[in-house]
């Protein structure tokens, strides 16, 4: 039996081609991309932290401001507590009498033991 | 027809062109500078922000003036929508009633300072009201922690719009130092007033810190001695100065009545006065010693030699003087242990008007003692061409001049030191190293031999141990000085009515620490200096061994028959 050629669909004339071009053109692109993202992580990143530093800075100084008026507003606070004649009032109200000069001991210094 | 009307309207319009360009030269180029001066008043201002004024603080650390940071409130009352709201919500903020605000936003000007030296945080509540309409300007407010304490030393400020100043005491004495530097800004509005630039032309400084040499502790014990001795004796005021006679350094300057530094206004203004630094009184026998000194200086009173006081007093130019001491016939130390008017009057008409002068004016008597305050009395020292023949016996009782606390306090200080007149100092240093000595800190000159001295010392001990002084006694301590016991001088002449109650003197002898200066002004009740100001001067005496930790000293032997064996022969 005779088989005679029956024309078919056939891809045997298409030849897979690779662009090699596409390939380089994407790569590029991507480099670039990544350059480009690189180039703006590396710019912007510290711009973003130093934004945000900067933010939290402005909110220390003003916690340090605050805690300033907070130590001033305390120091004053030990001032007027440690008043002399505020003291000497209390004191006398406490029932309190400073020592009479005589009864102050004087505790002679005592000279240096001879060596044996 | 056309072509004349045409000419007409040319010619016109060219005459208007004309005169426009010629105005705009007249604008721009003639009167430049006007408009532009208008302009820069108009969009230009400049902002004063006052620098936080300097602290003073005594020299063991008390801190007796600072300033703490407040804020101003400024409303723009034409900005202000709701001023009746705004007054009522305002109200509880600042604790003023509602009607009052509205009343001043009402007739205010423009830019109305609704509060000053507030707390931020209130002010941050006005600004939160109206937003658009409230300023906060940074101010300052000058605190006072020790109240009363040194009040008439460190003074008081006063306001000039934001700026605080110093009005009195050291506070006005030190304004240069301590106000400091303002910071100055430009801020630059646009035509409907909006603040559209602000730049800083002048960098600020806060003012300069002043250490005084004062010891609070020790100026409140004095301060606490003098009002419980103007209390019992009913005296107008009192002062006290406490010295020392190393360095001339002031370790107490008390004077009152006083006042509270935050509230000046709340006490008369003559209670304002340092009464120490700043008045003047007849220093009454307390310059007996000095006589003393010219009249041993001169050989005017021969070793041993008796002055007969028997009579209870001495004629003098037709007057007779009074001498309370008991009659006697006494020697130079008797006469001032005593303290004898007839006999110091002897020794002084023995000396030349010119020599007492000059010993009188080499103690720095008539001569402001300088120590950087305002209105420092200098006191009276007449020179001998205006003496009376009445004078030396007028200058000897301590009548005929008069002395501040601070330079009585000096003079002795010359005593206790060995014969050196110092220059005393009461700021000790500012922050930053500036020099704020008004002379030479420390010695100054020499105006007693250093024997004669020890002399003097001695005799002003004899008066605390048997003289007028024994109320001035600290148990075991020696201790020197002298009373004083002046009638004051009104309206041109010395009643009985006016008197000031000294006690000079210094502790421990014979090597003194500290210079005591007490003066009660017009006690009422008993006007004697042994029993006014001595007690007093026993009450400081006591405080300042304590607070300076002075160790007692040995009593001086007493010898069987009332002999006395001198310091050498000290236990």
């Amino acid at each position: 039996m005779i088989e005679l050629p029956i024309s078919r669909p056939s891809n045997r004339y298409l030849v897979r081609q690779r662009d090699r071009r596409w390939l380089h053109v994407l790569g590029g692109t991507l480099l670039l991309a990544s350059a480009l993202v690189a180039v703006l992580f590396a710019v912007g990143w510290p711009r973003l932290k130093a934004t945000s530093i900067h933010y939290r800075l402005i909110r220390l100084r003003a916690e340090v401001d605050h805690l300033q008026q907070v130590e001033r507003g305390l120091a004053l606070q030990v001032e007027r507590e440690r008043d002399p004649a505020r003291l000497a009032r209390r004191a006398k109200a406490l029932g309190l009498v400073p020592p009479s000069p005589g009864d102050a001991e004087v505790l002679a210094s005592r000279p240096p033991e001879p060596p044996e | 027809m056309s072509r004349r009307r045409l000419t007409l309207v040319t010619v016109v319009l060219v005459v208007a062109g004309l005169g426009v360009v010629a105005r705009a030269a007249q604008v721009m180029i003639v009167e430049h500078g006007r408009y532009e001066r208008l302009a820069r008043k108009q969009q230009r201002r400049t902002i004063t922000v006052p620098s936080l004024r300097g602290e003073i603080r005594t020299a063991d650390g008390y801190l007796l003036a600072t300033s703490a940071s407040r804020v101003a409130v400024q409303v723009d009352t034409h900005a202000l929508q709701y001023p009746k709201l705004f007054a009522v919500a305002a109200a509880p903020i600042l604790g003023q009633p509602a009607s009052r605000i509205a009343k001043r936003l009402e007739n205010g000007p423009r830019a109305l300072w609704l509060a000053q030296r507030v707390e931020r945080k209130v002010g941050e509540a006005l600004r939160q009201l109206a937003p658009g309409a409230v300023v906060l300007v940074p101010d300052s407010e000058r605190l006072y922690p020790l109240h009363r304490l040194a009040a008439a030393v460190v003074g008081f400020t006063g306001r000039e719009e934001l700026r605080t100043v110093g009005r009195f005491g050291l506070e006005q004495s030190y304004e240069t130092l301590l106000a400091g530097e303002p910071e100055r800004y430009l801020a630059v509005r646009d035509a409907e007033q909006r603040q559209v630039r602000l730049r800083r032309l002048q960098r600020g400084r806060p003012g300069f810190d002043l250490q005084l040499t004062l010891n609070a502790r020790l100026q409140a014990a004095c301060e606490a001695a003098l009002n419980d001795t103007v209390a019992s004796s009913a005296a107008r005021g009192a002062a006290a100065v406490v010295l020392d006679p190393a360095t001339g350094d002031i370790l107490a300057l008390a004077s009152v009545p006083s006042f509270d530094p935050q509230d000046p206004a709340g006490s008369p203004s003559r209670d304002w006065r340092l009464r120490a630094v700043q008045d003047a009184y007849e220093p009454g026998s307390t310059v007996k010693p000095f006589v003393a000194a010219a009249a041993l200086a001169d050989g005017a009173v021969r070793w041993g030699e008796r002055f007969d006081c028997t009579r209870r007093g001495i004629s003098v130019a037709g007057h007779w003087i009074h001498d309370h001491a008991d009659p006697g016939r006494y020697t130079l130390d008797g006469i001032i242990t005593h303290s004898s008017n007839a006999g110091i009057v002897m020794i002084a008409e023995r000396l030349n008007p010119r020599q007492l002068w000059q010993t009188f004016d080499a103690f720095g008597f008539g001569r402001s003692p300088r120590v950087g305050l305002a209105g420092e009395a200098s006191g009276l020292l007449p020179p001998p061409s205006r003496w009376s023949r009445l004078s030396p016996a007028g200058i000897s009782l301590g009548q005929e001049l008069t002395v501040s606390p601070l330079q009585l306090a000096v003079a002795y200080a010359a005593i206790a030191n060995g014969g050196w007149l110092l220059q005393p100092r009461l700021v000790q240093r500012a922050t930053g190293g500036l020099d704020v000595s008004n002379g030479e800190p420390g010695r100054r000159a020499r105006v007693l031999d250093g024997a004669l001295a020890e002399r003097l010392r001695k005799m002003l001990e004899h008066v605390v141990e048997d003289g007028t002084g024994a109320e001035a006694a600290v148990a075991g301590y020696r201790v020197a000085g002298k009373t004083g016991t002046a009638q004051r001088a009104t309206d041109g002449h010395f009643d009985d009515e006016h008197h000031v109650a000294w006690f000079a003197g210094f502790v421990p002898a014979p090597h003194p620490r500290a210079v005591i200066v007490v003066a009660v002004d017009e006690p009422s009740h008993d006007y004697w200096a042994a029993s006014v100001a001595a007690p007093c001067f026993h009450n400081i005496a006591e405080e300042v061994v304590r607070l300076l930790a002075i160790p007692p000293a040995a009593p001086r032997l007493r010898l069987a028959g009332g002999g006395r064996r001198g310091p050498e022969a000290a236990l």
